[in-house]
């Protein structure tokens, strides 16, 4: 019953025209980078961040939102008909969902992606509203050690399945843990690191490192080659999949759904994941698995449903524990202290509103993403033939205003620009840019659990290994930075991108 | 990985042992009261201690066969593109404040619609102008972020 009073509570919230706006905003803009080739949603969460401060944090979230689940649905797009994905976490529908294109099913790859992800953003938010309440209750009882141990078990999980190399990784969050200290240190009141710079007191902002790291750099690499992009010519006609296709593609929207909500809520998850998993088991539990790579209408089903189901889950450790999952939502952690909210257990009590508030607006921005990628296919086709030569100065030029109104500094800007500069020789060099930045948001939190922890403990480090959550935590954790050395488990480690 | 490895994993022991040194300057206080320079400390000994692993495994193991030199990562790419925006986003950074965002802007704009991938002269102004006029209109007027105002801004709105 408590059920349904609090989702009419977040309807009534999410139904209000302003909030309406907010998440149509978020979806639209969601499916445009989505799309886009060349800026995802980090991006783009990035550059919309400094505006939302003039509109109220319910409505903030609800856009941020929008725009990381939107761009879920626009990924698909690109990956169907140009065999570029238009964000990481589509790029296993390019195998199954371009090969259709050839054959002349566009349509009904693009159809069947919008559906799943529909019904997968859809169930995702149903196991949220389950999951979320009774989590964050449990989670009150908490101490700094189990925050500690969870925040690197989190971290180290994002490493494990870095694409690269280990090492390489570790040395990226261990950076992202250092810059995290930069500006004025909150125990002791003394600076650090911040050479007299004025403007370092309050430490590296989240919005130019951002910025810098996932879109300047992503220019700059962009740049130094020609982007020629093919796209898929034939007229896109019969967006709805017949019986058939929804004969073979149920089972896969079903164990879609499911797998990605659950790999979805695993710290270092999400969407990407989701996508790779569910691929894989539709090949493995499928009676005709040669199909796969060949125009598989499963093999865009299942990602697709996964991908966004997977959004749903990767809200449920940030809402209840105050521990973002992915560096989107370490976006959207920044987003809620920025509009001064802690993230965490008692969020779900201090702040229902904002809970079930972006809780159903999820509801709406599925149906508006139906209603925006099914009839809307043609603009979104068109939006793919404006030339990346054409694209790029406006991408730095939002990528400047968005460093700048943060807080009307040009120093902000020169730190976006050297992290980009930073991002570009990091990508040479293949270095990631996830685990720094979460990382980075993580930082200061892991500096006062640590401390915090310390102090209870009078200096043992036992407290981490005596409290059965916090030694489960570190235990796992501890075993994912040695698997490296352990053949027999460092070979079975997955190989993912960001 | 390689000889470009050893070359990043010698920034990284550079700026981890930088960092220590700052860190132990900081303060590390004690394990029941850890000092402002406790976490920064230990997390650049690490750093440090990877990036030498990362070196060592390079130059002892070889991973077999020829190591990428630094040199390949930009073969066969206009990196001098890269270098010309990066230069324009410093170059508007200095005259942002000074100029407006009108007048900065368009010339950044410009800048880029001409160099990067020459667009025709008609393509690039249009371009700039619209694309400066449009954002000044959704970020200043519409959105109330306060840009730099200078003798465009003054003039038009």
């Amino acid at each position: 019953m408590d059920l349904v009073q609090n989702l009419l509570y977040g309807f009534s919230i999410a139904l209000t025209p302003a909030n309406l706006m907010y998440c149509f905003i978020g979806v639209f803009i969601g499916t445009l980078i989505g799309v886009l080739p060349g800026i995802g949603p980090v991006g783009a969460m990035s550059l919309l961040l400094p505006t939302t401060l003039h509109v109220s944090p319910v409505g903030a979230i609800i856009m941020l939102a929008g725009i990381y689940y939107g761009a879920m649905y626009g990924g698909s797009t690109t990956s169907i008909l140009l065999n570029i994905p238009g964000e990481a976490a589509s790029v296993v529908t390019c195998i199954d969902g371009y090969q259709m294109a050839r054959q002349g099913k566009a349509g009904p790859a693009l159809g069947i992606a919008a559906f799943g992800s529909f019904i997968g953003g859809t169930a995702s938010i149903l196991g949220l509203m389950l999951v979320a309440p009774p989590l964050a209750e449990g989670a009150l009882k908490f101490g700094p050690p189990e925050y500690f141990s969870l925040m690197i078990l989190g971290m180290t999980l994002l490493i494990y399945l870095a694409s690269g190399s280990i090492p390489k990784a570790l040395m990226m969050a261990v950076f992202g843990v250092i810059l995290g200290t930069i500006g004025i240190d909150p125990t002791s009141g003394v600076q650090r690191f911040t050479f007299n710079i004025l403007e370092l007191n309050d430490g590296v902002g989240l919005v130019p490192l951002v910025m810098g790291l996932f879109g300047i750099s992503e220019v700059l690499l962009n740049v130094e080659q020609s982007l020629k992009r093919e796209i898929f010519q034939a007229k896109i006609r019969g967006l709805l999949p017949d019986l058939e296709d929804w004969k073979k593609s149920a089972g896969p929207i079903l164990r879609g759904s499911v797998l990605g909500f659950f790999l979805g809520i695993l710290p270092g998850g999400g969407a990407l994941i989701s996508s790779f998993v569910s691929y894989a088991l539709e090949k493995k539990v499928s009676r005709t698995p040669e199909r796969f790579g060949q125009g598989a209408i499963e093999g865009v089903a299942a990602p697709e449903t996964a991908n966004n189901a997977a959004t749903g889950g990767a809200f449920i450790p940030l809402l209840t524990l105050g521990i973002p999952a992915n560096v989107v939502m370490a976006m959207l952690f920044g987003a809620l202290l920025i509009h001064g909210m802690q993230p965490g257990p008692m969020l779900l009590q201090s702040h229902p509103d904002l809970f079930w508030g972006v809780v159903t607006s999820m509801y709406v921005g599925n149906g508006m993403l139906l209603l925006l990628n099914l009839p809307l296919i043609g603009l979104w086709v068109q939006v793919l033939k404006v030339p990346y030569r054409i694209l790029f100065p406006l991408v730095l030029l939002f990528c400047l205003i968005g460093a700048y109104s943060i807080s009307y500094s040009v120093m902000d800007v020169l730190i976006m620009i050297v992290f980009g500069v930073f991002g570009y020789l990091m990508k040479k060099f293949e270095y990631e840019g996830a685990p720094l930045v979460l990382a980075y948001v993580l930082g200061p939190l892991l500096e006062m659990s640590l401390r915090q922890s310390l102090t209870m403990s009078d200096g043992h480090f036992s407290i981490f290994f005596t409290r059965p959550i916090s030694a489960v935590g570190i235990g796992v954790a501890l075993l994912l930075v040695i698997s490296p050395f352990l053949p027999w488990l460092g070979k079975k480690r997955p190989a993912m991108g960001e | 990985m390689g000889r470009a490895d050893q070359f990043s994993s010698l920034f990284w022991l550079v700026l981890g042992l930088v960092v220590i040194i700052l860190s132990y300057r900081l303060g590390l206080g004690t394990l029941t009261s850890p000092g402002p320079g406790f976490l920064p400390f230990w997390c650049a000994l690490i750093l440090s201690a990877l990036s030498l692993g990362v070196l060592f495994h390079r130059l002892l193991i070889p991973s077999g066969g020829e190591p990428q030199r630094i040199r390949e990562l930009w073969g066969g790419v206009r990196w001098l593109r890269g270098v010309l925006v990066v230069l324009a986003l410093l170059g508007y950074t200095l005259v942002f404040s000074n100029l407006g965002y009108l007048l900065s802007t368009l010339a950044l704009l410009l800048f880029l619609f001409k160099t990067i991938e020459p667009q025709r002269w008609t393509v690039a102004i249009g371009g700039a102008v619209l694309a400066s006029l449009i954002s000044f209109v959704v970020f200043a007027l519409w959105l109330d972020v306060q840009l730099p105002r200078g003798i465009l801004e003054r003039l038009l709105f």
